[in-house]
């Protein structure tokens, strides 16, 4: 089954000088999959993520997700499609100053008016997995940006979304540290069947994906699924980034 | 470039941040201006009045400055607060103290300059257009009048506000470190760290000080005995500004302490505070706690000084016959000396005046016994007079109280205590020693409710006994006292019997009621009308300042809503969540105000508390709600929609 199907989308952004962050994308992702998205800075990753998630409309093309047109529904009835199907981790972490941690990963469980013994029994469970458990009670500023990462995660998976969307969740982390998140995100895919769509420039992490896709100039430059060896799919995944070539990478 | 320019250049580049501060700065110039065209407004005539009305308004004025001192000095702490990190960058660079001074102390100075102005043209362009539709309104021809004296009096007052604010500033800042000032901008306030201890204490102390209060509500007198009252009736503002003081230390702690009590009994309520959108409301309340709470607690001081005002002048202008009559007990007194062989006549005039022109009226006529000379009252020692038991009933009669009996050498004293007196009450041990036949009087009682408002100053009631035997000792005097219920209408009669009985100053006095009636009327009118002028400038001033704490904060919640969009908040619920905020915002300084200026208007009309009606007060807080009520709702509505407005945009 098909969870989500980009048709010939294009996103242009207007302004003073108007630039097609996105040029006729077209894929699809099959429910379960957990698939990595890389390509030069600028490319337009961030762009694809932000329309598939709703946040931002397509100028032209359509997107289903769970084979609904979204963009054709309402606000609030996206909203509250997002909030009990889908799940983010933002570049910028957009997490809440005013909340502690506990708050920050119990808000979307909180919106959807989910019992208070059920939001904890995930809490505990999450924290442990990301290592947050010594944290729960600070404020954002009074935390690593890696911590805010592995925050970020838990609060995207605490809802068991159906699709995950990932940018750059291991950006800021050293590789013990990414290696951990790896690990809570592969998890939620095998054992809960989270789909999962994610930006990143670590060919290490890239290679634990099904799936890669490779984007510049807003066009899907190339697609590789991986085959039973991590190890090859990784020295794959390094020879099309060669071969991308000449971008620089916002590490 | 010089150090001057480069102030100068840093004022227009902070641009944004100072707007904030200089709209504070503004709105407290243009409030303090407006009150002083009102106050030396040449109708007021405050200098030639010694009212109530007079002490309430110069207490004001004084209060005032008080009060902008510290909201500009607030309002420059939360500026500086944002500013830290620009600061921490100039002392990375290596910016000197001195320097430093110089650069707090030209931007203060200019900021200050220019708020002076532009609340000055505000003030004047507010105050043109409210005389006219406040005049409009009250069909009361008052013209806008002024004098170089309120300018010249807020500019002196204000600049001197901000030069000492400048000396102030760097100290604000000077002492903290490079890496505090890089870091610190960026964060916000934490929670207290013991809030439930602290609140405890704030709510202990609250209830202390209604507890005081509520005391001196049921017995007025206790009033002067509050130590704080004590100590500022010397300024002869009388305890209302002792009042005054005791509310703003118990709206001060209601901001910044009883709110956090709230707030941590919501966040300890785990299954509320995890409950949908209430997790977003709380926080965000807890959060900017601190904020909030200086800026609750100016609005509602603000609101409630103009709902007061108001409150109070409309009563007294609605009660200015029952306010005349207290200092009179009746509408016409006659005060008959021995040698006055017209009495019979005159009061039959009087009479057959009243029947003639259809008054209902009563009267009643007793004989009072001088001990001094009471015809003239400004003398050296207090005019004393006895009175017999009997009489003394027939005059509680007459008045409708109680009536005694006393025995033997038992006294009661009646004293007048007010109205054109320049002795100080006597003590009241000095009343017991007084001795009359050879035989100390034993006075049981002293009472200050007014029975004979003219004449003597001190009455001794005795015993019928005690009266028959000193009787052929002393001079005979008799009191005629009307009451009838019309008598306002009797301004003319009142002129003509004045002028006829006195003529060439007559061995007799004849008080009237309705001789004050007319201009007391309009005195109390313009006081009214004044009055409104200046409640408004308050209240308007009072909004202002909620609106602003609102707006400087927008560009921080449209990101915070536009990031809780993303993970699926819906506009519904964020509908909800500011509406709810907003609210409290609102609501909260209102309804403090509102019971805080019934504290105020009814112990500061203690003494005839029926010209302070409950239902008369309701009336102008309602008027007051509705126009909150207005506002509320053109605000929520516009901060919605500058929210979503933002929302949209993200989305092209
Ligand atoms: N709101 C916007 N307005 C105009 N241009 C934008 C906007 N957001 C992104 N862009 C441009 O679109 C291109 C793609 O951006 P983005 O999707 O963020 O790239 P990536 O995440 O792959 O680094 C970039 O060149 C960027 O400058
Ligand atoms: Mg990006």
């Amino acid at each position: 089954m098909n969870i989500l199907e980009l048709k010939k989308v294009c996103k242009i952004y207007e302004g003073t000088v108007s630039y097609q962050a996105l040029d006729d994308m077209d894929f699809t992702v099959k429910s379960g999959e957990f698939i990595g998205v890389m390509g030069p800075s600028g490319s337009g990753k961030s762009t694809l993520l932000n329309v598939i998630s709703t946040n931002d409309f397509p100028t032209s093309g359509q997107v289903f997700l769970l084979n609904q047109d979204l963009h054709r529904l309402s606000e609030d009835s996206l909203a509250q499609f997002r909030r009990s199907n889908l799940g983010f981790v933002f570049q910028d972490f957009n997490l809440m100053d005013s909340l502690t941690i506990r708050e920050n990963i119990l808000l979307p469980l909180a919106l959807e008016g989910t019992r208070f013994s059920t939001m904890n029994q995930a809490l505990q469970k999450i924290a442990m997995q990301l290592g947050l458990t010594e944290i729960l009670e600070r404020f954002p500023y009074e935390i690593s940006g890696g911590q805010a990462q592995r925050v970020a995660i838990a609060r995207a998976i605490i809802h068991r979304p159906s699709l995950l969307l990932a940018d750059e969740p291991t950006g800021n982390l050293d590789s013990r540290a990414s290696h951990d998140v790896l690990n809570v995100l592969e998890q939620m895919n095998q054992d809960f069947g989270v789909t999962i769509l994610m930006v990143t420039h670590d060919p290490i992490v890239a290679s634990h994906c099904h799936r890669v896709i490779f984007i510049k100039d807003g066009r899907i430059y190339n697609e590789m699924y991986r085959g039973a060896n991590q190890q090859a799919f990784y020295q794959e995944i390094l020879n099309v980034l060669s071969l991308l070539g000449g971008a620089r990478y916002d590490f | 470039m010089t150090f001057k320019q480069f102030a100068l250049r840093n004022v227009q580049r902070n641009l944004s941040s100072y707007l904030a501060f200089f709209m504070a700065s503004t709105i407290s110039v243009m409030v303090f201006f407006i009150f002083s065209v009102a106050y030396f407004h040449p109708d007021m005539n405050l200098s030639k009045d010694s009212g109530h009305l007079t002490v309430i308004l110069t207490a004001i004025l004084p209060y005032q400055y008080g009060c902008s001192l510290v909201f500009i000095l607030y309002s420059l702490g939360t500026f500086l607060h944002r500013r830290w990190g620009e600061f921490g960058v100039l002392r990375l660079l290596g910016i000197t103290d001195r320097q430093f001074i110089k650069l707090m102390f030209f931007e203060n100075i200019l900021i200050g300059l220019i708020s002076i102005i532009s609340g000055i043209l505000l003030g004047l362009l507010f105050s043109k257009y409210f005389f006219f539709v406040i005049s409009m309104i009250f069909q009361f021809p008052l013209g806008f009048s002024l004098s170089a004296f309120p300018i010249v009096l807020t500019f002196i007052a204000f600049i001197s506000l901000f030069m000492l604010v400048s000396i102030l500033s760097p100290f604000f800042v000077r002492s903290q470190n490079i890496y505090f000032l890089l870091t610190k901008s960026r964060k916000q306030n934490r929670q207290p760290k013991a809030p439930l201890l602290k609140a405890v204490c704030g709510i202990g102390i609250i209830l202390f000080l209604y507890g005081l209060l509520l005391n001196a509500l049921r017995n007025p007198d206790g009033l002067d005995d509050l130590l704080l009252a004590k100590m500022v009736t010397y300024l002869e503002y009388d305890n209302i500004l002792a009042v005054f003081i005791i509310l703003t230390i118990i709206t001060y702690l209601i901001f910044s302490h009883a709110s956090t009590l709230g707030v941590t009994l919501l966040k300890r309520n785990l299954r509320f505070y995890f409950h949908r959108t209430n997790l977003l409301w709380i926080s965000s309340l807890a959060h900017q706690a601190k904020q909030n709470a200086r800026n609750l607690f100016i609005s509602t001081l603000l609101i409630t000084i103009s709902i007061a005002i108001t409150a109070s002048l409309y009563t007294s202008y609605l009660y200015t016959a029952e306010g005349i009559i207290k200092d009179f007990v009746g509408p016409i007194s006659y005060v008959s000396y021995p040698q006055d062989k017209q009495l019979k006549e005159n009061i039959n005039y009087i009479d057959t005046y009243l029947k003639k022109n259809g008054y209902e009226y009563k009267k009643v006529q007793i004989p009072v016994l001088a001990l001094s000379k009471i015809e003239d009252h400004t003398g050296q020692r207090p005019a004393i007079a006895l009175i017999s038991n009997s009489h003394f009933n027939q005059l509680a009669r007459f008045l409708g109280r109680e009536t005694i009996s006393l025995e033997g050498n038992n006294s009661l004293v009646l004293v007048w205590k007010g109205y054109g007196t320049k002795m100080d009450p006597l003590d009241e041990i000095e009343y017991q020693e007084m001795v009359l036949g050879g035989r100390k009087i034993n006075v049981i009682e002293v009472t200050y409710k007014p029975f004979l408002n003219f004449g003597a100053l001190i009455y001794y009631v005795i015993s019928d006994s005690l009266y028959h035997q000193v009787k052929t000792n002393y001079p005979t005097y008799t009191f005629v006292e009307y009451q009838i219920p019309n008598w306002t209408r009797l301004g003319d009669f009142s002129a003509q019997i004045t002028e006829r009985f006195n003529y060439n100053e007559g061995p007799r006095q004849v008080h009237t009621a309705a001789n004050y009636f007319q201009s007391d009327l309009i005195h109390n009118k313009t006081y009214f009308f004044l009055g409104s002028f200046i409640s408004m400038v308050f209240f308007i001033a009072a909004i202002s300042f909620l609106y602003f704490r609102l707006f400087a904060d927008i560009q921080g919640e449209r990101e915070k809503y536009h990031n809780l969009t993303k993970i699926g908040l819906k506009r519904r619920e964020i509908k909800r969540i500011i509406t709810g905020q907003l609210a409290i915002f609102f609501f909260s300084p209102f309804a403090i105000a509102s019971i805080h200026t019934y504290m105020v208007l009814i112990l500061w009309n203690h003494e005839n508390a029926e010209s302070a009606p409950f239902d008369k007060i309701l009336q102008v807080i309602i008027i007051f709600g509705v126009i909150q009520i207005l506002y509320f709702i053109w605000i929520r509505s516009k901060y919605i929609r500058t929210i979503f407005h933002y929302l949209d945009q993200g989305k092209s």
